[in-house]
């Protein structure tokens, strides 16, 4: 069993990590044991990085692909969302659905890129539907799991207490799902930028996974570098935001 | 009147295996009826056959002369596990069958401010499950299941999984309900000595099938109190009791 430690200590553990990996990296690029080519130096990346943040690019790429990304999430929910309370609520539609979205969540969302290219050419619609068939599948059938895993005492006690079958969905199925499906949508995140990245480098004239590609191409190591921490900032910045608001908005739930 | 006519129920996947075969009950109302039985004797799968969210394999249960097809605001049910629902905060809970059969709000708040009251809960009432004890969250249970003013009240081993100083606390406190506000109410439990001193009347169950093995009336005058556990009479139905679950 884990021992619980405090969140200053979680903080300094943390801190350390990244100082860790910081040295490493100092000591490899400052001493040159590597060409910079490879592995740029932590002040050249910073530099490529002020001058991508002077040229607007990077802030530019950064809302391109970030509103990729909240589109592609935000229709995913509306498609998904319904079809698992479905399929969570009805064996027939269950069987229906379930094997089809099963077959396509097996299939690596990167597979359909070129698929979406031939269908709808380089441009958003392409890099939207490579993500509606990366998340629907896997969404929908965590959230008719969810369903399937509703507490039967709440469902028995809500019928003693007078609730139809629709009032068991709105009043009980789907509060009692919702700390699952923010959760959800959080890991959604992480699988969308993956898709929404590699869905620019193989086609596309903006967003972080096109400045990525280009830089490459020109052997800008440092651009990369400085576009890959920017990535991971953004991750990181929105794990922390689903986490905190997970908090606030369910704080009903035994942390 | 709560009749029970040939009443029979297995699993549809066993219907080799019965759980309860061709009981016959007739249970008075107003009345503090206690089903006592061992462990997986039955007597959950018939309180959840009398609050209609099972239904039997032959025979029937009629309430009122009605038969019962389904659950009603006119039986409550009391559940073994905590129910409440995490999500809502002890009013909303309290006020859930309120709000489904679209009470007007000034009446909901009135019946949830007297129930709250009853229950001593009138502090907690902003407070969700999680942060309220054992004993506290099923008294919020109940007063859910009175806000709706159900003529039967069907409680299922409700102090199961409370501490015995806390189950004597709630012992009293169902006495002090069941003299207020006069209803039906049908206990379940495996425990002698609660059974003993909530009771006007004890079925006594035995299991595979679940069949009825012996009645009695409890004449302990009322209001009860604790003392009465102490009593010669007390421990000479005790010991009948006793006998009649073991053999």
């Amino acid at each position: 069993m884990k021992t619980p430690i405090s969140k200053t200590t979680y903080f300094l553990f943390a801190a350390v990590g990244f100082i860790c990996l910081l040295s490493l990296w100092s000591l490899i690029t400052y001493q040159e044991w590597v060409s910079p080519i490879f592995l740029p130096s932590p002040s050249k990346v910073l530099n490529a990085f002020w001058t991508l943040l002077k040229a607007n690019v990077l802030p530019y790429d950064v809302c391109v692909s970030f509103a990729r990304i909240i589109l592609g999430i935000v229709l995913s929910f509306c498609i998904a969302f319904p079809l698992g309370i479905f399929m969570g609520l009805s064996k027939k539609i269950e069987a229906l659905i379930e094997p089809l979205l099963s077959f396509i969540r097996y299939v690596p969302a990167s597979c359909f890129i070129p698929l979406a290219i031939i269908w709808f050419g380089i441009g958003e619609l392409e890099k939207l539907i490579v993500l509606l068939l990366g998340l629907t599948p896997y969404v929908a059938i965590l959230i008719a799991g969810f369903v399937i895993k509703t507490n039967k005492v709440f469902l028995d006690a809500a019928r003693t207490l007078g609730a139809s079958e629709k009032q068991l969905v709105f009043r009980i199925i789907i509060p009692s799902i919702f700390p699952y499906v923010w959760d959800t949508l959080r890991i959604c995140f992480g699988t969308a930028w993956t898709l929404i990245i590699i869905a620019e480098i193989v086609g596309a004239s903006s967003g972080l996974g096109q400045l990525i590609a280009n830089a490459g191409r020109f052997l800008q190591t440092a651009q990369v570098f400085a576009a890959i921490f920017v990535i991971g900032t953004l991750g990181f910045l929105t794990d922390y935001f689903f986490k905190w608001t997970y908090g606030r908005f369910f704080p009903w739930m035994n942390s | 009147m709560l009749e029970i006519k040939n009443l029979s129920f297995h699993y549809p996947e066993q219907p080799e295996s019965s759980i309860i075969q061709n009981l016959n009950l007739e249970i008075p109302t107003n009345q503090l009826i206690v089903f006592l039985g061992g462990s997986g004797c039955g007597k959950s799968t018939l309180i959840q056959l009398i609050a209609g969210l099972i239904s039997p394999s032959s025979g029937c249960i009629k309430y009122e002369g009605e038969e019962i097809l389904g659950p009603s605001l006119h039986r409550g049910l009391v559940f073994q596990q905590f129910s409440l629902f995490p999500w809502l905060n002890v009013a909303d809970n309290v006020t859930f069958g309120l709000k489904l059969k679209k009470t007007p709000p000034s009446e909901q708040e009135y019946l949830l401010d007297h129930y709250l009251q009853l229950t001593k809960l009138s502090p907690y009432r902003n407070y969700y499950p999680r942060s309220l004890s054992g004993g506290m969250q099923q008294r919020v249970a109940i007063a859910r299941t009175l806000v709706n003013n159900p003529n039967l009240i069907l409680m299922d081993e409700p102090f199961g999984s409370l501490d015995p100083e806390i189950r004597e606390q709630m012992q009293d406190f169902i006495l002090q309900i069941y003299q207020q506000e006069k209803k039906t109410i049908l206990f379940i439990t495996h425990d002698v000595r609660e059974a003993l001193f909530l009771a006007d009347s004890i079925y006594v169950f035995t299991p595979n099938p679940l069949r009825v093995k012996a009645h009695y009336p409890i004449t302990f005058p009322r209001p009860r109190t604790h003392e009465l556990k102490y009593t010669d009479a007390f421990f000479e139905l005790e010991k009948q009791l006793v006998e009649d679950l073991r053999t």
